[in-house]
């Protein structure tokens, strides 16, 4: 695998809170075009790996690049051609969901208002009432408007189908789906929806104890299952021979 | 063409999504819906319609390339190659099979004989051609 093609190249990754470990001597790599799923238990620290590749939290240890930039280093850089959507965002109350993409909009020199107008009517997301007005689902597209409308190389998102109904879940694969009409768009998705996985992703890599335990195709997670198939099987399969 | 491959993938369902693809597909040259010679949706566009990762299309149509299902043009596209109906058929037959393997399984768990057997097959066989005349 070439250098080039490598949109996340992680050595040797730390991360610790207080005296807890989150993330230890994590290495993990990750190729241009693929969806990957991002699985594990919670607290095992998905969230914690996200944030660093954005460059919110800096390491303690080890080398980070996303799309061949240090996210500390060159953070508004790599944040321009990075798309990431938080499980739990803050956002000002009482602004317009309108108003709040429009402040978005200002730090990304690639916003494309037509690409936001076509992912809101996809989601069927209204940008006239206020934040505080929203409901959880459509806070939740919100995010992934304003992590999408600027047509990031490299996007990734925490939890997008959580508290979602089954429309919204659907939408939201969609723009997922949708975004990768260019090649070499990249996706890192946490989720414990498994059947919504299995729908975007295309690449498993499962965290545990502080590391990537297990990266891989999906298909090849299926197979692995304990049914044959599914990767609810697999990652169940999984932990049953790690705790015998 | 998409009303052709009309199906949708359900990742909560047994098979993965990518066998759900390739059998749906199968069915749909050996009943005719699809004829040789024939465009396939684009592998973005299918992944589209049916909300699956394109890759994962992607790979459904080289197993059914290298398969002699299907066969790729370069820049023209991707068609129903000429031995496929043959190909789907026999493929279509043997998937048959084995669900019909596993339902006589299940049957014989819940305890029912093979006569009874037989004759739920023949009776969902009545229902079926008496729903056909009623459908027209």
């Amino acid at each position: 695998m070439s250098s080039a093609a490598s949109v996340v190249s992680v050595r040797g990754l730390s991360v610790k809170f207080a005296r807890r470990t989150v993330l230890d001597k994590l290495d993990f790599e990750l190729v241009s075009g693929s969806v990957t799923a991002l699985v594990g238990d919670n607290g095992v620290g998905k969230s914690t790996l996200l944030r660093v590749l954005v460059g919110a939290l800096a390491p303690d240890e080890g080398s980070v690049r996303v799309l061949g930039l240090d996210p500390i280093r060159d953070g508004a850089r790599v944040r321009a051609r990075v798309g990431y959507c938080p499980d739990r965002f803050e956002v000002a109350e009482r602004t317009t969901a309108r108003d709040w993409l429009e402040f978005v909009a200002r730090f990304y020199p690639t916003w494309n208002l037509a690409e936001q107008r076509r992912l809101c009517e996809l989601l069927d997301l209204e940008l006239t009432p206020r934040v505080a007005e929203l409901s959880k689902g459509a806070r939740a597209k919100l995010g992934l408007v304003a992590a999408l409308a600027h047509e990031p190389e490299f996007l990734l998102l925490d939890e997008p189908f959580s508290g979602l109904d089954v429309a919204a879940r659907r939408a939201v694969a969609s723009a997922v789906i949708g975004h990768l009409r260019e090649a070499g768009r990249t996706v890192l998705v946490v989720s414990h929806s498994v059947a919504d996985l299995e729908r975007v992703a295309d690449r498993v890599a499962l965290l545990e104890a502080g590391r990537i335990e297990r990266h891989d195709e999906l298909e090849s997670f299926a197979v692995h299952g304990r049914r044959g198939v599914g990767l609810e099987a697999a990652l169940l399969g999984a932990k049953q021979e790690s705790c015998s | 063409m998409r009303s052709k491959l009309d199906f949708t993938v359900d990742p909560k369902g047994d098979r993965s999504p990518s066998e759900q693809i390739a059998s749906a597909l199968r069915l749909a040259i050996a009943s005719g819906a699809l004829a040789p010679g024939e465009r396939l949706p684009s592998v973005r566009q299918l992944a589209l319609d049916v909300l699956v990762n394109p890759n994962t299309v992607g790979k459904v149509w080289r197993d059914l390339e290298r398969d002699g299902v299907l066969e790729s043009r370069p820049g023209d596209g991707v068609f129903v190659a000429a031995g496929a109906p043959t190909l789907c058929r026999a493929a279509c037959r043997r998937e048959l099979r084995l669900r019909l393997d596993e339902w006589i399984r299940d049957a014989r768990r819940a305890g029912l004989e093979p006569d009874e057997i037989a004759e739920q097959f023949l009776r969902a066989k009545a229902r079926r051609s008496s729903a056909a005349r009623v459908g027209g």
